[in-house]
């Protein structure tokens, strides 16, 4: 099955997987800056959110670098990036919304993400929905 | 002058990205009037950083280092690095590229603006 659009329909890194990428790597790059500072300066004062921050940091990083490169292995590592990330912002946006105390300060995925649009909700189910679309392609 | 600037560039930015949005619905690539608009956009962010810095070292501004140097780098890198990689995908797909770069450096200004201590 070949996609008609582009010429090399072979990775996810191409064609709107471009705006993706482009779009994880936003989120890993503000994610990253937002957990390293709070982890560095004040990790005492809520140790659950900024770890949860970290978290949600490296997920972003590793799902940016997998939907960028080209093969099975960086689509399967891809897929289980995005997969902990939408278990990751359904679980802390819900628990935060339940139980707001439980996260004095704010991480990426409070509240499903309403600082930041409500993008990483969005985010995980376009990446998914990507990857199944690109799926049985090898290169 | 750093409002002014973060006014002025955010225009820019905001023409590029809906330039860039109404040349991917007409299916084109990134064109010359596209690159000259991200250059005047880096060009206004650059300029909002230089100022930013000034004052920085000058005034007592009240804003970690951390978050500061962070937010300078990402206002004058981000569109480099979007222009970078959406100039390599040669459909529509590289101008919306663009335009999360141009969005996305708006984002980051104003956002510095708001954590700027009056």
């Amino acid at each position: 099955m070949t996609n008609s659009n582009h010429p090399t329909p072979t990775h996810t890194g191409t064609g709107f997987g471009r705006v993706i990428v482009a779009t994880y790597g936003v989120f890993a790059i503000s994610a990253f800056a937002r957990a390293a500072y709070q982890l560095i300066t004040d990790f005492h004062t809520a140790p659950m959110a900024y770890s949860l921050s970290g978290l949600a940091a490296a997920i972003y990083i590793v799902a940016t670098i997998a939907l960028a490169r080209a093969g099975a292995l960086a689509r399967r590592i891809a897929a289980w990036a995005i997969c902990i990330e939408l278990i990751g912002v359904l679980a802390v946006g819900g628990w935060s919304v339940i139980a707001p105390n439980f996260f004095p300060s704010a991480t990426v995925w409070s509240r499903f993400g309403s600082g930041y649009g409500y993008i990483p909700l969005i985010l995980p189910l376009i990446g998914l929905w990507w990857l199944w679309r690109h799926r049985g392609h090898t290169t | 002058m750093l409002i002014v600037l973060a006014h002025a560039t955010s225009y820019v930015l905001g023409a590029v990205a809906l330039w860039t949005l109404i040349e991917a619905l007409r299916a084109k690539r990134p064109g010359w009037f596209t690159v000259i608009g991200l250059g005047i956009g880096e060009l206004g962010a650059v300029l909002f950083s230089m100022i930013a810095c000034i004052r920085w070292f000058t005034d007592s501004v009240h804003m970690s280092a951390g978050l500061f140097w962070g937010y300078i780098l990402c206002v004058v890198g981000v569109l480099p690095i979007g222009f970078w990689w959406g100039i390599g995908e040669r459909s529509r797909w590289g101008n919306v590229v663009m335009a999360v770069g141009a969005l996305t450096t708006v984002v980051l200004m104003w956002r510095m603006m708001q954590l700027w201590p009056a």
